[in-house]
């Protein structure tokens, strides 16, 4: 493993911070959901989840979080191998396109930027709307799961 | 090596274009013959489960592509620029109108999800056959093996006339070469 100490400080890349901070904002929120994840599952099996106010807000709040993580360690990934775009084979400089113009890569960036709002507008109007409808049962899923697994017991005591 | 590298490449564009491409026909035919909600349900049913699974195939191409023959990949991937991003566009647009038109049960809804869903496959229908037409007639590439087309047309009769080009009449007969 090769330091960044090693090399000289003008070749270093200058998007060092960024990658620094994306990382470990990435692995923050990843120990942070194994944390509540972890709480939260030993709550559940001592059959207290369902009335702790304070551990069912950390869990909803929780939810825009693991899209920041995953958004992250795509940074992390595309910032952290520069200047390659294939590790100690192919350099960013040389993987440009001598026949895709300007207006091109515009036009697609406004293509995609557009059709990514759009989805992200269809994503929150969806699931805004399925929360508005409120859940239509009231049996935690771990209690159907008990009565399935119970129910196909019966069956199979039956068919015998 | 470089025959084996090629046949496995090419088996993997077909088997995406054979199984894809039965979607496209399902999806491009919905408009004719489903008129009711149930028809065009049976439709959505025909494509099955499945359709998410072949785009696996498109990916495995590319893939393989980069790795065993990424000068051609290069050149294709700049050349096809446009017609490219526009049938990723007509993918993501399928796999919304799919997703999304169940969840709400309104006509003005579901149609215009129904609508989406005819476009992009027509989209994607005639991009593909645009490029493999034009892999047909031939792309010029030039001394760096690159090539640069426009998409629709440029405004003249001689040389490469355009990737969706068959509308214009050109000089040099039907080869346009």
């Amino acid at each position: 493993m090769h330091g960044l100490e090693e090399y000289p400080k003008e070749a270093w890349p200058d998007n060092i911070e960024l990658l620094y901070y994306s990382f470990h904002i990435m692995i923050t929120l990843g120990t942070i959901f194994i944390l509540l994840m972890g709480v939260a599952t030993l709550q559940n099996c001592l059959g207290g989840l369902q009335s702790s106010k304070l551990l069912l807000w950390a869990l909803m709040l929780a939810f825009p979080f693991p899209y920041v993580a995953n958004t992250l360690g795509w940074m992390t990934a595309e910032l952290g191998r520069q200047p390659w775009l294939i590790y100690g084979l192919f350099h960013t400089y040389e993987g440009y396109s001598r026949v895709v113009s300007n207006g091109n890569t515009i036009f697609t960036l406004i293509g995609f930027t557009g059709l990514y709002f759009v989805l992200g507008l269809l994503f929150l109007f969806l699931v805004g709307r399925e929360i508005g409808q409120g859940p239509l049962e009231t049996v935690p899923p771990i209690a159907l799961w008990r009565n399935g697994r119970r129910r196909l017991g019966e069956e199979s005591l039956a068919s015998h | 090596m470089i025959a084996l590298c090629f046949g496995f490449v090419s088996l993997m564009l077909i088997a995406y274009v054979t199984l894809d491409g039965r979607n496209f026909g399902a999806g491009m035919l919905q408009c004719l013959v489903a008129k009711t909600r149930q028809e065009r349900r049976h439709v959505v049913a025909a494509i099955g489960p499945l359709w998410t699974w072949h785009e696996v195939w498109l990916v495995a191409f590319g893939g393989a592509l980069v790795a065993v023959f990424p000068k051609l990949m290069g050149s294709a991937f700049a050349g096809y620029y446009l017609a490219l991003m526009l049938i990723l566009w007509g993918l993501i647009l399928r796999g919304i109108s799919l997703e999304v038109a169940g969840h709400i049960n309104d006509r003005l809804w579901q149609g215009f999800w129904d609508f989406i869903f005819v476009a992009a496959n027509f989209l994607l229908a005639i991009l593909f056959g645009a490029a493999a037409g034009n892999l047909e007639r031939g792309v010029p590439l030039d001394a760096s093996g690159d090539f640069s087309m426009a998409f629709f047309t440029n405004f003249r009769t001689t040389g490469q006339v355009g990737l969706l080009d068959w509308y214009t009449i050109s000089e040099n007969g039907g080869s346009r070469a």
